[in-house]
């Protein structure tokens, strides 16, 4: 195999190795987060006090924060269409200050359900305080870390 | 209690005081959320027989849907979903311990869920239970299995969805329990079963108090829970979900 060519495959192979999973120094990060956050700022009413916590076995495994907040899963995953449900992928990247995951939600085989579409889920550290956003539907939450909180 | 742990103390270099007072504490907090003691007796048995009295759900009005027969039918035997809560709860001993247990909290004690808890067998506990799920259906969806939440949600591709509104993406509701795991998807949500059985789950997560995922009171409400509007900011007594739970006739003294 020439220069080019083992060029290429690299090329092909190094986005699935950047958001091929979390590694344990990250998930030793993320769980230095966990604990009750308050809302300090939130455009939307599902924005709720709450408690921030590692769940899910492995492949599912994810951040919650409250009832209503869940990024994950903390890996690149795919779940293909039947004849039931659409083809759901997710792209999960993390860096020192943020998590972003990218769902994609397309080839349904009912129409009429209004599943299609595209999500992106951010959640940026910074000290104590997240802010956690949504790309396509401008929903933010902002949190700060606080001793205990009534969910 | 107490001098057997002091003296088990003396014997062991390896007891710190630390793990004392966290297990005074344990102790402490077990016996305060305790409910009462169960008598003897069956109040609600038929004709003196040890028979389960058959208790329909009231329909219409402020009470609920028709289609909420599919918990419990009009002449007040389990529809085809109460029977999958029936036999959810009564599959593995862990199960029937967590949810029949006679000290629930909240029950006899404030808020008062089920005051005739103590006096219940388990399968009167699980007509509760049956009775409990379809008002938290009511109020959710109407008992309507294909119902969806169209308005404003943080993520368009995971509405809450069917009889207990739940996520529609698997990777949003998995880590709630072994039976949320099923597959993403609208349709999928929309099986009756499949929404049953991770509310199951969800309800036994609830139950488990603060040692479970959401670190509640273990009650049924006000405590924290993945239904809103049995939240403590919510109401205290439950809101619409608890006044409906308080009109199953066999938790009346």
């Amino acid at each position: 195999m020439n220069i080019i060519s083992k060029t290429v495959l690299i090329l092909l192979f190094l986005p699935s190795l950047v958001f091929s999973g979390i590694s344990s120094k990250q998930l030793n990060q993320l769980s230095r987060l966990k604990g009750s956050y308050k809302v300090t700022k939130g455009s939307h009413k599902n924005c709720s006090d709450g408690y921030l916590n590692i769940v899910g076995k492995e492949d599912d495994k994810g951040i919650r924060i409250g009832h209503s907040i869940f990024l994950g899963p903390f890996k690149d995953s795919l779940e293909k269409p039947t004849n039931k449900n659409c083809r759901v992928s997710t792209k999960f990247k993390m860096s020192e200050k943020s998590i972003t995951v990218k769902t994609v939600v397309d080839k349904c085989a009912i129409k009429r359900n209004l599943e299609e579409g595209k999500t992106t889920q951010h959640l940026i550290i910074k000290n104590n305080k997240l802010e956690y956003k949504v790309d396509e539907t401008g929903y933010s939450c902002f949190y700060s870390k606080v001793e205990k909180v009534k969910e | 209690m107490r001098i057997l742990i002091l003296a088990l103390t003396l014997f062991s270099s390896n007891v710190y005081s630390q793990d004392i007072n966290d297990l005074f504490n344990q102790v402490q907090e077990a016996v305060s959320n305790a409910g009462n003691s169960p008598e003897a007796g069956c109040p609600h048995c038929v004709d003196g027989e040890t028979r389960l009295k058959k208790l329909p759900l009231p329909i219409g009005g402020r009470n609920f849907n028709a289609k909420c027969t599919s918990f419990i039918k009009s002449d007040g035997t389990y529809g085809k979903w109460g029977k999958l809560i029936v036999k959810y709860l009564n599959k593995t001993d862990e199960r029937k311990e967590r949810f029949f247990s006679p000290a629930l909290p909240g029950m006899q004690t404030t808020p008062r869920s089920c005051p005739n808890w103590g006096n219940m067998t388990n399968d009167q506990k699980g007509q509760f239970w049956v009775w409990t799920f379809a008002s938290i259906a009511q109020v959710e969806s109407s008992c309507n299995k294909r119902s969806v939440n169209t308005g404003a949600v943080p993520n368009r591709n995971d509405r809450p969805r069917g009889l207990f509104q739940l996520n529609t993406l698997r990777s949003a509701r998995a880590w709630r329990g072994p039976n949320c795991r099923f597959p993403s998807g609208a349709e999928n949500v929309y099986i009756a079963a499949n929404s049953i059985h991770c509310s199951l789950d969800i309800m036994s997560e609830i139950l488990k108090g603060r040692s479970g995922e959401y670190r509640g009171n273990g009650k049924i409400f006000p405590t924290n829970s993945y239904w809103e509007k049995l939240r403590p900011n919510h109401s205290s007594t439950g809101g619409d979900i608890g006044r409906l739970i308080r009109k199953f006739p066999g938790c009346m003294l």
